[in-house]
């Protein structure tokens, strides 16, 4: 299997006035083409610094990330933007869907960041909505839609670009169970059918069974492999 | 490009009311300037013409210090231009025509009624009268003009004719100036400036004997030819001062006396939109006030858009456009509340006073205002932008 995001012994050091707290302390990981991990932790463990670190939104303060066996440590914002934009797809808690862009337009977005031809854009968001189930709603903004409806086009929105990565972070958090489980079966399939590399952070211990890779994490450091 | 302005209207949208007052500060600050510059150009237009119709070829000496400020006859100090001086100065040569005049106010009684006025005495030999009507643009209305022979005649303007006194000043009526009866035979049209429109007008030696005087208010001289009238005014400088043994008098090329003029009005019309340039920093104060709301109240999701790929770049150029949107939105409206004004204001100038401004709105004020309110829109933007492109991504995303 191909690694494609690979942390060596990383560490993420916060300041907080005159106390350092070592949010990840010495941690190495690699995600495969075709894994599926989750992650589980109590809160205050380190887990969001983890998918920050693998999702390229901040740098470590000691280690080396590498994205397709390049360093990553001498890269600027805009190189690290690229790479997100490529290859990792973002799923939030909280959906963070913009709440004045239907979810046509949503979907659009990282395309359009992408320098994507508009009619292809559409083509394409249009196609990944009707995947997640919302092929009707595609004008409807996200006021206008359940909690399962708005993650299930942040889903499509992840899928944008065709990333190599989904990294889920608590998809199911704010859902009733029946629509995190339609969340959940879909982050399945995208594994299971298109062969993507998906990461979930989850407290939900019966979700995280589902993962072959399966990562608890405490006080900044790995505790369990499985 | 179109993706950017559609983003942007749609953020300026969510927020009307607050937009909206954002704009208002912008299209105050512009329609000023535009009404300012728009009257501004439209006097100077109007003082060239008038200059152009002077002719280049004139020479205008009048008493008092070459320092004082403008032009003008009725200046005090300074020795006054007599005679003597008319035959110094017929001695330069390249000079067609020497014309003295006097203008000094008087008492006019007309009936029980009387009133005070400029009264200007001009010769009336044929080759002055020509000369004096060019150079005033003055054209007669109704009535004649003066002979040679006539003495106590008078040509009133528009403004004596139509309201100086209750009723009616016509031809063949007589009026007095300061005592003496004189025969109203010409009524000018009207001229456009309350001076000429209110100057009754009188041969020349009528003017020194009711005004009592023998000193000139200006001479003028008519140069042969255009090309030498700065070498004739400074051969006339040169001789007048040797008489004089001082410089006591004031010489202005018609040249000169444009281009002061024209100094003059820009001077004034940089003052004023100077003013006006200052509301509308105000208004980018405003810009730039909305625009860090703004920026502040979207931290998530520009936490969101630098999370999904968008680059510092993209993100600050989605601010920018929006704030060059509002500065560009302000411009095109506050062009034309500021034309409005301007019409407004030509408009109760020609209706309420005699001094006729014909506003100019050239495109290159049109141009030139709209690309000052997008610079304005954008410089004010531009901190908010970059404050908003160089967030961390991982701060922003767990903004509360």
């Amino acid at each position: 299997m191909r690694s494609i995001i690979e942390l060596k012994n990383v560490s993420k050091i916060y300041q907080l006035g005159k106390v350092e707290v070592k949010a990840l302390n010495n941690v190495s990981f690699s995600i495969g083409s075709s894994d599926l991990i989750s992650i589980m932790g109590p809160s205050g463990s380190g887990k969001s610094t983890l998918l920050d670190i693998i999702g390229l939104l901040t740098k470590p303060t000691l280690g080396q990330v590498f994205v397709d066996h390049v360093p990553t440590t001498e890269m600027d914002n805009d190189q690290m933007a690229e790479i997100r934009r490529k290859k990792i797809g973002f799923i939030f808690q909280t959906f963070n869907l913009i709440p004045r862009l239907t979810a046509l337009e949503n979907v659009m977005l990282p395309m359009w960041f992408a320098g994507v031809p508009d009619e292809e854009k559409k083509k394409r968001a249009t196609h990944l909505l009707e995947i997640v189930g919302l092929g009707p709603r595609i004008n409807h903004r996200p006021t206008e839609m359940s909690g399962g409806e708005r993650q299930r086009v942040a889903i499509a929105r992840a899928l944008a670009n065709n990333p190599e990565v989904i990294l889920a972070d608590e998809p199911t958090g704010n859902l009733d169970s029946k629509a995190g489980e339609q969340v959940i079966d879909i982050l399945l399939k995208l594994h299971k059918n298109e062969k993507r590399a998906v990461v979930i952070v989850t407290h939900d211990p019966s979700l995280a069974r589902k993962a072959k890779k399966r990562i608890k994490i405490k006080d900044g450091k790995i505790v369990k492999r499985g | 490009m179109i993706e950017l302005v559609k983003v942007a209207f749609r953020n300026l949208m969510q927020q009307k009311v607050r937009s909206l007052l954002t704009l208002l500060g912008i299209i105050i600050g512009i329609a000023a300037i535009v009404a300012l510059v728009s009257v501004g150009d439209g006097l100077q237009y109007a003082v060239n013409q008038q200059f152009e119709m002077l002719g280049m070829d004139k020479i205008m000496i009048s008493p008092g210090s070459p320092k004082s400020p403008g032009f003008s006859g009725l200046a005090f100090g300074g020795r006054a231009l007599n005679d003597r001086d008319i035959k110094i100065i017929e001695k330069v040569g390249g000079i067609e025509t020497v014309a003295p005049m006097i203008v000094k106010s008087a008492t006019i009684k007309m009936g029980k009624e009387t009133i005070y006025t400029y009264v200007a005495g001009i010769p009336t030999e044929k080759k002055f009268m020509q000369m004096i009507e060019d150079m005033q643009g003055y054209k007669i209305k109704e009535g004649r003009n003066f002979m040679e022979s006539d003495k106590y005649v008078a040509v009133i303007g528009y403004g004596v004719h139509n309201d100086l006194f209750e009723k009616k000043v016509r031809v063949r009526e007589k009026i007095k100036i300061n005592n003496r009866t004189f025969r109203v035979i010409g009524i000018m049209e009207k001229i456009g400036n309350p001076i000429d429109d209110y100057t009754i007008t009188v041969p020349l030696e009528a003017s020194k004997e009711i005004l009592n005087t023998t000193d000139y208010s200006y001479i003028i001289v008519d140069v042969k030819d255009t090309e030498d009238v700065s070498k004739v005014a400074d051969k006339i400088k040169q001789e007048l001062k040797k008489d004089h043994n001082a410089e006591d008098f004031k010489l202005q090329t018609s040249e000169q006396l444009k281009d002061t003029a024209a100094s003059i009005l820009s001077i004034i019309q940089a003052i004023f939109v100077g003013i006006a340039a200052i509301s509308l920093v105000v208004g980018g104060i405003g810009i730039m006030n909305t625009m860090l709301m703004a920026v502040m109240e979207r931290t998530r999701e520009i936490g969101v858009m630098k999370a999904i790929g968008a680059t510092e770049k993209r993100i600050m150029s989605i601010f920018l456009t929006e704030s060059a949107f509002v500065g560009m939105i302000g411009g095109v409206l506050g062009i034309a509340l500021g034309s409005l004004v301007s019409f407004g204001v030509s408009h109760a100038a020609s209706m309420y006073t005699s001094v006729a401004i014909k506003t100019i709105i050239s495109p290159y004020l049109v141009v030139g205002a709209l690309l000052f309110s997008m610079v304005v829109g954008i410089i004010s933007g531009a901190y908010p932008a970059l404050r908003a492109a160089r967030m961390d991504p991982v701060e922003a995303l767990r903004w509360e």
